[in-house]
């Protein structure tokens, strides 16, 4: 019941829960822009819109060339102060290389490029040092011993050779394989051109680098050997597979013919009569002492004998046999004419019967 | 009352008066009502550094919420608006008003209350939420409404007199309650 005092409210309509979420969300951003209003007047003011882009522009712009000048520029060489770049940078290259074809050619290009490098800082040029403050470059001008780091470049590029050999016994494609022998086979002869053109240049202590970079040459070039040798064989294999076409899969995975019942038992029939006249023609062609023997045994057989008995058991199983031909003849004696000549007929180990006609299965519910 | 120091203070002391308003004042069209509770809001969050606390904040909020309420009828060409709006108003006289008496016998709901007012004329409506929702004086509903104070109190007679020609017991239980 309502105090008649209490004021007359209307009634407040429930306010939804979901409306209050909205209307705080909105509350919220509308602070944040609040908030960063003046970040973003200045950032977007008209004016320094196109400032802005243009300064992304030239910024975009400048990354790209230094990393390309970095990448593929002569004068990057150790000391300089893009060079350390350039190394992260091919490092990152190499790691994102999965094929072992791309893999050789980054390797030889590598290897290429580390012989570059030799050769700018043999050649007596000055580096790169322009591009560093002056206080380091001296110091880096007493460091810097050109001719040790020139050796070492020498070593990295001869490495990378061997890299890319190693990589290479990973190619399976022969004509890959062929093209990257090929490859690998020129950059040899003209590393070996360039390399002898820089020996005046090395100093004595450089001299163990360069011979073990010889000797590691010869023994390559008849690891290219081998590899030829493979090329051929894979290529070989490959004009096999040309020539010798396998059968098309259609006909390959064909199901045969299904035999119906009927062949399958006149199948069977004919191989156990075959098998059972070897046999017979084999009984009859030995003496008449082996074939008592051979009667015996099969008796013997009969008698449940197993595949492997003993003498005794041998013994007891013919002394069976032996009473019951006794029994058999004394029974027969009219029937069976005595003869000495023709020697008894063998054993049937199961009664032949060509005439029998195979036995059906009875019909089924449906068939009826 | 708490003193309301944050804009958030106000947001929760005013949300429910402000959706009632706009529930009270527009046909049910919930829609409606939460983006015009939504928009009032959000003005009033933007321009919250002009408000003068000297003045109470609800006929502050109010007016902004008059104003959305103003805008989105010119927006949409609703001619039934505040301004357009004529005292003589629409009349009130059906049927469905008769038994008002025995819905007043219990609690009245949102939707009953709703229904009573929905009969008035817009302007006289907006006068009677203003008074009876907010217990807004004379002077407070004028400044809310742009309206003189004589025009106020009119509205306000004019409607209380349309309901008790159309529903005696919702006039006197006002009376009574007043």
């Amino acid at each position: 019941m309502k105090d008649p005092k209490e004021p007359f409210v209307l009634p407040l309509k429930r306010f939804p829960k979901r409306l209050d979420r909205k209307i705080r969300f909105r509350l919220f951003l509308a602070k944040m822009r609040k908030m960063n209003d003046a970040f973003w007047s200045v950032l977007f003011a008209p004016k320094l819109i196109m400032s802005g882009a243009s300064l992304a522009v030239f910024l975009v712009l400048g990354v790209v060339g230094l990393r390309t000048y970095s990448l593929s520029g002569e004068s990057v060489v150790p000391g300089h102060l893009l060079y350390d770049w350039r190394r992260n940078m091919e490092i990152t290259q190499v790691e994102n290389v999965t094929a072992s074809e791309e893999r050789v050619e980054m390797y030889l290009d590598l290897s290429e490029k580390r012989l570059d490098e030799a050769e700018y800082l043999l050649s007596g040029a000055q580096v790169g040092l322009q591009l560093i403050p002056q206080a380091s470059a001296e110091e880096l001008e007493i460091e810097l011993d050109e001719e040790s780091e020139a050796a070492e470049l020498l070593l990295e590029s001869h490495n990378y050779q061997a890299l890319a050999l190693e990589e290479l016994e990973l190619v399976q494609d022969p004509d890959q394989l062929d093209r990257l022998t090929e490859r690998i086979e020129n950059w040899q002869g003209e590393y070996e051109t360039r390399l002898n053109a820089l020996q005046p240049r090395l100093e004595e202590r450089d001299r163990p680098v360069f011979d073990r970079i010889v000797s590691d040459a010869r023994e390559r070039a008849s690891k290219i050997g081998d590899i030829r040798k493979r090329v051929k064989s894979a290529r070989e294999e490959k004009l096999q597979e040309l020539f010798v076409r396998p059968e098309p899969r259609f006909f390959r995975f064909r199901r045969p013919e299904r035999n119906t019942r009927e062949e399958h038992f006149d199948r069977l029939r004919s191989l156990t009569k075959e098998k059972r006249d070897e046999m017979r023609r084999r009984y009859e062609a030995l003496p008449p002492e082996e074939q008592e023997r051979v009667r015996e045994q099969i008796e013997a057989v009969r008698e449940g004998l197993p595949e492997d008995p003993t003498p005794e058991q041998i013994q007891r199983a013919r002394e069976v046999f032996r009473e019951r031909r006794e029994q058999r003849q004394a029974s027969q004696p009219e029937t069976q004419p005595e003869s000495d000549t023709d020697p008894e007929p063998a054993p049937e180990l199961r009664p032949e019967r060509p005439d029998e006609p195979v036995r059906q299965r009875p019909a089924t519910r449906r068939q009826r | 009352m708490s003193q309301l120091t944050t804009f958030h203070d106000y947001y929760d002391a005013y949300k429910e008066k402000v959706y009632s308003f706009f529930f009270y004042r527009l046909e049910r069209d919930s829609a409606l009502v939460e983006d015009l509770t939504s928009d009032t809001f959000l003005k009033a969050y933007q321009n919250f550094d002009r408000y003068d606390d000297q003045y109470a904040f609800s006929t502050w909020i109010y007016t902004i919420a008059r104003n959305t309420l103003t805008d989105y009828f010119r927006r949409h060409k609703i001619h039934e608006s505040v301004e357009t709006m004529q005292e003589e108003g629409r009349d009130i006289a059906d049927d469905s008003s008769t038994d008002f008496e025995s819905q007043l016998s219990a609690e009245m709901s949102v939707d009953q209350v709703k229904d009573v007012l929905d009969g008035l004329p817009a302007q006289q409506r907006e006068c009677i939420i203003l008074k009876y929702l907010e217990q807004m004086e004379t002077a407070e509903i004028a400044n809310v409404t742009g309206l003189s104070e004589a025009n106020v109190r009119q509205q306000v007679s004019r409607g209380m007199k349309r309901l008790r020609k159309a529903a005696p017991a919702v006039y006197l239980f006002l009376l009574f309650l007043l």
